[in-house]
């Protein structure tokens, strides 16, 4: 896909936070679930509902892919879909982490980070 | 392998499942199996941490997100919201004050309820529990209405599909076979169809596999096939040069012949399978799913390959199907071929006199016969759920009585009027709610059960399911019994919600007079409803009190068909003969005989006949009966004594001189004043060709029996040896001494060994098909004989309550009574009167509300009239004593008070 990865930035933090389970490796929905880091956006932990349209668009999108799951220890289950991130969907994370430091220097140059 | 799941997580993950209907079907198919495992890992990783405070709690989130996402799922699908981008967008300013400060005081009321919810908990339990009855009773019949009588059948624009009947002027609203001539004619001369496509049902026999095994399905014409938009899903469909006089022998599969039989192969497209003896070649397979309109299944569809020039005007033998062209209304496509009918008539006045031709929605032609039973059943349910509602709102209502201080004090602390309304409400909903989901899950029980155990001739059953659909429709039942149980108290409140001075003895007597109204209304829907089990019940009885004319006992029966080589040949006359021989020759085998039609499993042949010496009718209005051809023992075989005249013999072969056998019915029809017996007719048409049957002699007239159900009553039947009248299939009926079941295998081997190409079918006790007959009318009567006693109970229950409460609350004037000389006998019938006070006026009601209503089932009753007097008498007194009783206890406690104590109390 010819897009750059600058044009999903600024990403939602739930959306960011789903790319950072899958940087870790592979997983399954409910592991996405338990191990996204909740938000702030005041809602807490990510639902189910929200979390698959979430993954529709990551993957109508090209962000992320869907693979066989493989027996490993943890996913005996058959029926379980996983999802793993794609080399576009590293670079719109990078692209985010990026942004995000780029704004803490930004912080950073006015003290802000040493006054809280 | 993990541990079974605990029974909450189960419970959850089936609520969610239920719940994931919500979404739009595109989304589903991708995700539905993923959201549905990881909510389920999610509710039992909550349940290891909290046990089932944890999945209850995490149960509201998951809800929650459920609604929420599947909105914005359905709002995204059909294009009204884009879809949300991933960038983070500007937080909407925060909602106007008003709306967050209402919300702040819903959650506040809502706390509340719920916490003093959790302080009666044997009260909610029977709310919850007498709501979930009754919404998930509804919401089951409502599943099952709606899928059957309300959506639109599963076939591409089905709103204009329509089936063509022919029908004679005598009987307009029989849906008559179809001449293939005459549908020929109405496809090239109408101005309101799309196209006539011809069809019929299609009975085959698959050998070259396994086990040979007889198919169902359906012949049709490619206009058919066009009509309905019939497509492959692998091959190709029917196309017209198919459909061709000359053209192959073509084949498409159904998908689970293709899936059962060939395993699911590709590779069975272009080759050739053999029915009835003669190679098809399989063109394609049938989409999932896809069956003929009104036809319980199709495994095979092949091509009619009419060559119409080959056809009689007057022969009648297909059926016809159409669509309206877009804009065209019934009544137009109907005037038009009125109008094509006349002038057909007005051009073959010898075949098409008094001929018409029915166009009738599908939809309509398909749940006509069930749609009075269906909205009956809808009616009971609703009816059920109306008695629950009444009985909760009583309960409420008691229960508002004795917070009443509790309330007042709040008022007087400040609590608005209002405020306190919406607490009491709020409480009703909540209840509701949690009543409306153990409602559902009741509903998914009671729809399968439904399913289960509906008979096979309900149209549609395999459509029925939960879908959007019933959540809707459970939610509003839910939102408007909650609505209704709260206003009730609510409304009450309002008015009485003066502070403190009120006393509490005159709130008390308000809230009475407010539960004898509920009860009055609970005892007359309840009347209304065991009214109708009771007709139904009678009804019921009456049909098993029908004499069949015939002993199906001890019958095994089973129809073969022969393959077309035997068809014209001299083995065919002499097959079934010998087969009979060969099963009459087998051990505790009493008689076989054979039938074309048996009794009570459907199908008719008949046909006009003339009277020779009678001269010949020259309008069309010749005598008609039904045909069956039999075997000489048929009338013994089923202990059909003869009336007059002899039966049939073995010298009624081929050689022997043509004979015939006529009914009771047709000799008072057609012989009224003399002895038919020794008289000749001739049937005009024969079976197997287009030329008329031989003149016969009547060698005997035999009782009435009944041929297709019980409340039908015998009509004209002319009986023929089939030696004389040779037919391709027929039922053979083989009479044994013990369970005529027994005898199926030895059965199967017989005709296995006679042929090795031939397949039974439709095999079972000749029983079992008269109770088939029965099979709707005892399902409606088992639905809502089971309503009637829900709605029974649960009035006894509103009774038993009111006057425990009420008992409860003149416990001191009861005292007084007894001081001053009352005996235990004054006590309970003091008490009694009032319950029948309260009886009598709704037995009153109820009775009024009957009479109304009943007519409406009318068409359902055989032998009963709507508003029989010995049905709702006995009715009325049923439910009279179950009342009495469920006032006697509470009465009986009050006649043990001791007066001494009941003076101190308060």
């Amino acid at each position: 896909m010819p897009t750059e990865p600058e044009r999903f930035t600024p990403l939602k933090p739930d959306v960011f936070a789903v790319l950072l389970v899958l940087l870790r490796g592979d997983a399954h929905g409910y592991a996405i679930m338990r191990d996204a880091p909740a938000q702030s956006t005041g809602t807490g932990r990510l639902q189910a509902g929200a979390l698959y349209r979430i993954l529709a668009r990551l993957l109508d999108d090209g962000l992320i892919g869907e693979v066989e799951s493989e027996s490993s220890a943890e996913t005996t289950d058959q029926r379980r879909r996983n999802y793993r991130i794609t080399e576009f969907g590293r670079e719109v994370a990078a692209a985010e982490a990026r942004r995000m430091s780029e704004i803490l220097a930004l912080g950073q140059a006015n003290e802000l980070l040493e006054r809280t | 392998m993990t541990a079974p799941r605990p029974t909450s997580v189960r419970l959850g993950a089936r609520l969610y499942r239920i719940g994931l209907r919500l979404y739009p079907q595109e989304f589903r198919a991708r995700f539905a199996t993923d959201l549905a495992i990881a909510v389920e890992d999610n509710l039992e990783a909550r349940w290891h941490l909290r046990g089932l405070r944890g999945v209850v709690a995490a149960m509201v989130p998951v809800a929650r997100d459920l609604v929420t996402e599947s909105i914005r799922a359905r709002l995204e699908h059909a294009g009204i919201l884009q879809p949300t981008p991933f960038t983070a967008a500007r937080r909407p300013d925060s909602p106007p004050r008003k709306l967050s400060r209402m919300l702040t005081s819903l959650r506040e009321d809502l706390l509340f309820a719920i916490r003093s919810l959790r302080r009666a908990p044997a009260f909610s339990t029977v709310v919850i529990a007498t709501l979930a009855l009754g919404i998930g009773a509804t919401t089951a019949v409502f599943t099952a209405v709606n899928a059957i009588a309300l959506q639109p059948l599963p076939f591409p624009e089905s709103g204009s599909l329509a089936f063509i009947w022919q029908v004679s002027s005598e009987s307009p609203g029989e849906r008559g076979a179809v001449g293939a001539v005459n549908a020929t004619d109405w496809a090239a001369m109408n101005t309101t169809l799309e196209g006539v496509g011809l069809f019929r049902g299609w009975r085959t026999t698959l050998s070259g596999v396994d086990q040979p095994d007889s198919l169902v399905g359906g012949r049709v014409s490619y206009e058919y096939s066009d009509l309905l938009r019939i497509r492959a899903l692998h091959g190709r469909p029917f196309e017209r040069n198919d459909d061709a006089v000359g053209a192959p022998p073509r084949v498409m599969l159904s998908y689970d012949l293709w899936q059962n039989v060939f395993g699911g192969d590709r590779g069975v497209v272009g080759t050739h399978i053999r029915l009835d003896g003669t190679d098809w070649e399989v063109i394609g397979v049938l989409e999932p799913g896809f069956g003929m309109p009104q036809r319980d299944t199709t495994q095979v569809l092949s091509m009619l390959r009419l060559d119409i020039t080959q056809h009689n005007r007057g022969s009648y033998n297909m059926s016809a199907l159409t669509r309206l062209r877009p804009g065209i209304s019934f009544a137009e496509a109907n005037a038009d071929l009125t109008r094509i009918s006349e002038s057909l008539a007005a051009d073959y006045p010898d075949t098409n006199d008094g001929v018409n031709a029915w166009v009738r929605s599908l939809h309509e032609d398909t749940i006509a016969e069930v749609q009075v039973s269906l909205y009956a059943m809808l009616a009971a349910g609703g009816f059920v759920l109306l008695v629950a509602v009444a009985n909760v709102a009583g309960l409420l209502v008691a229960r508002a009585t004795t917070r009443e201080e509790e309330l007042a004090l709040r008022a007087a602390l400040g609590a608005g009027r209002g405020r306190i309304v919406r607490l009491l409400l709020t409480e009703a909903m909540l209840l509701a709610t949690l009543g409306g989901i153990v409602g559902l899950i009741l509903a998914d029980w009671g729809t399968r059960a439904l399913v289960a155990l509906a008979p096979a001739s309900i149209p549609r059953l395999g459509e029925v399911r939960l879908d959007p659909w019933t959540l809707t429709f459970a939610t509003v039942a839910t939102l408007a019994s909650g609505a209704l149980c709260g206003a009730i108290p609510a409304l009450r409140r309002r008015r009485s919600a003066e502070g403190l001075r009120s006393t509490r003895g005159n709130t008390a007597q308000g809230a009475e007079r407010i539960r004898s109204l509920l009860v009055v209304g609970q005892v007359a829907v309840a009347l209304v409803l065991m009214a109708g089990a009771g007709l139904l019940i009678t009804s019921f009885l009456n049909l098993l009190g029908e004499d069949p004319g015939l002993d199906p006992d001890g019958i095994l029966a089973a129809r073969l068909a022969l393959s077309d080589e035997y068809i014209g040949s001299e083995s065919h006359q002499n097959y079934f003969a010998s087969l009979l021989d060969r099963i009459e020759a087998s051990p505790g085998v009493d008689a076989a005989g054979s039938v074309l039609l048996l009794p009570f499993a459907g199908g008719s042949v008949g046909g006009s006949f003339g009277l020779p010496g009678r001269p010949e009718s020259e309008d069309g209005n010749n005598p008609s009966a039904y045909v069956q051809p039999v075997s000489a023992n048929y009338f013994d075989v089923l202990s059909t004594p003869m009336a007059r005249g002899r039966g049939f013999t073995a010298r009624d072969d081929w050689a022997g001189e043509r004979v015939a056998i006529i009914n009771e019915a047709a000799a008072r029809l057609y012989w009224p004043d003399g002895d038919p017996v020794g008289e000749r007719l001739q049937l005009f048409i024969s079976l197997d060709s287009q030329e008329r049957d031989t003149e016969r002699t009547i060698v005997g007239v035999v009782q009435d029996a009944r041929q297709w159900t019980l409340d039908r009553d015998p009509e004209p039947f002319i009986y023929v040896p089939f030696e004389q009248y040779p037919v391709s299939s027929m039922y053979l009926m083989v009479k044994t001494a013990g369970d005529p079941t027994a005898f199926t295998s030895t059965l199967r081997e017989l005709v296995r060994d006679s042929d090795a190409e031939l397949a039974l079918y439709r095999i079972g006790p000749l029983t079992e098909f008269m109770d088939r007959t029965l099979e709707q009318q005892r399902f409606s009567m088992a639905l809502i004989t089971g309503f009637a006693a829900v709605a029974l109970i649960l009035g006894c229950v509103g009774i038993y309550g009111l006057i425990a409460f009420s008992v409860a609350r003149r416990t001191r004037e009861i005292g007084l009574r007894m001081a001053l000389g009352a005996t235990a006998q004054n006590v309970v019938a003091m008490v009694l009167r009032q319950t029948s006070r309260m009886l009598l006026l709704g037995i009153a009601l109820g009775i009024v509300a009957t009479i109304g209503l009943t007519r409406y089932i009318r068409s359902l009753l055989h032998e009963v009239s709507a508003t029989d007097p010995v049905t709702l008498t006995t009715v009325a007194v049923v439910l009279g004593l179950f009342a009495l009783l469920a006032g006697l206890l509470p009465a009986r406690r009050a006649s043990a008070v001791d007066p001494a104590v009941a003076l101190r109390s308060d």
